[in-house]
């Protein structure tokens, strides 16, 4: 009997977690579907591609993007902690 | 701590020290908070247009009662009093029930809980764009999977559906804030004391009076806060509904109906005022739940 309740319990926790991740996991999949891929459902794609990551390295400048996500989360923490602290 | 006029030099000087450490906080927040909602409630008086910021006269009350008169703008507290009232209420009992779970002695507990954040962790812009992806009525996984399970005949338009939208909106809301609720909560779980739920088994005590009459009203005060912060977010609620659905009556917040009057329409008065009775709700909302509920915002009894 324990080790149905020990079973039951380890559903609900892989469940707790698969909701929580699913979306994430799969916008993942999505990503590795190139060209009208996207237009099927599949849980993997058939032919799982990184073009997508391609075009975004190209067109974008994710560099500059990431730099500035860094600068601003760095100096919002520092001002804020800083000011409250004082505070 | 002796109150009223300081009697010694040294403490006068504590006391002009304490203000001048409050002072840049204060001044930072006049700033950035107390002036631009100063000119929220002061534009809402007047018939400002984004193009005539500088040339517009004061209307008196006119933009608050042709708001109260809008039938759209009942329509967007309502969704927003919905939202706010069953978003909070599955974050609240979901997050307990997993903060429970997640309090357990578990193998690899520090991943489940660093799992159980993603929701949290990712943009809400992000994670809308994404369920907005998963909920496309024609090319959408939710659908593919309710059609393949058998529990739905056709591919239903989730966001496009005016009565399925603010469920779809509720639902994407408790996925990305329930772990912020069962964080907090299981925080609160950790700092119980132990030698209470010993003496309950010993006293053979059946579980679920051990929760209710022990756990819940020991975790009440950290409860209290999370359920405060999780209604003030939901009440101003907007990226949510405006990425999911745009401006569509059906699901349009507060927010989204203000925003759409002051971009969208470019006009500053009626947006503003659209605004400040959002702030006043806000104000009566929080002074309503520190009161009621008893919150003690500060740390220690």
């Amino acid at each position: 009997m324990v080790g149905l309740r020990r079973i039951a319990f380890a559903l609900v926790v892989l469940g707790i977690v698969a909701w929580a991740v699913f979306p994430f996991a799969w916008a993942i999949v999505t990503s590795l579907k190139a060209g009208s891929a996207l237009f099927t459902v599949e849980a993997w794609p058939s032919q799982p591609s990184l073009a997508n990551y391609a075009v975004i390295v190209r067109e974008e400048p994710v560099g500059r993007n990431i730099r500035n996500s860094l600068m601003a989360a760095s100096a919002v923490v520092a001002l804020s902690l800083g000011l409250a602290v004082l505070a | 701590m002796v109150s009223g006029v300081p009697h010694s030099s040294l403490e006068r000087q504590r006391r002009r020290a304490a203000w001048l450490f409050l002072l840049p906080m204060l001044v930072v927040l006049a700033g950035v908070a107390g002036w631009p909602l100063v000119r929220t409630v002061f534009f809402s008086f007047t018939d400002a247009t984004l193009a005539t910021l500088d040339g517009f006269q004061g209307v008196g009350l006119d933009n608050y009662l042709w708001l109260l008169r809008d039938p759209v703008w009942w329509r967007a507290v309502w969704n927003t009093l919905v939202f706010t009232v069953v978003s909070v209420g599955i974050e609240t009992a979901l997050g307990l029930g997993i903060a429970l779970i997640l309090n357990a002695h578990l193998p690899g507990r520090g991943l489940l809980r660093a799992a159980v954040l993603i929701p949290w962790a990712i943009p809400t812009v992000v994670s809308a764009q994404m369920w907005g992806w998963m909920f496309h009525d024609l090319y959408g996984v939710v659908n593919a999977i309710l059609m393949g399970l058998g529990l739905i005949a056709e591919p239903r338009a989730w966001t496009a559906d005016p009565d399925l939208a603010l469920p779809v909106v509720i639902a994407v809301d408790v996925w990305k804030s329930t772990p912020f609720m069962a964080l907090l909560i299981l925080a609160a779980l950790q700092m119980l004391p132990r030698d209470l739920y010993e003496a309950a088994r010993v006293d053979g005590v059946h579980p679920v009076t051990v929760f209710l009459r022990i756990t819940l009203p020991l975790i009440r005060p950290a409860l209290m806060v999370a359920v405060l912060f999780r209604t003030l977010d939901a009440l101003r609620v907007f990226d949510l509904m405006y990425v999911l659905t745009g401006n569509s009556r059906s699901t349009m917040s507060m927010s989204v109906y203000a925003r759409q009057y002051l971009i969208d329409f470019q006009d500053v008065g009626y947006g503003s005022a659209a605004a400040t009775l959002l702030v006043l709700v806000l104000a009566v909302a929080t002074v309503l739940a520190v009161t009621l509920g008893r919150v003690r915002v500060d740390v220690g009894r």
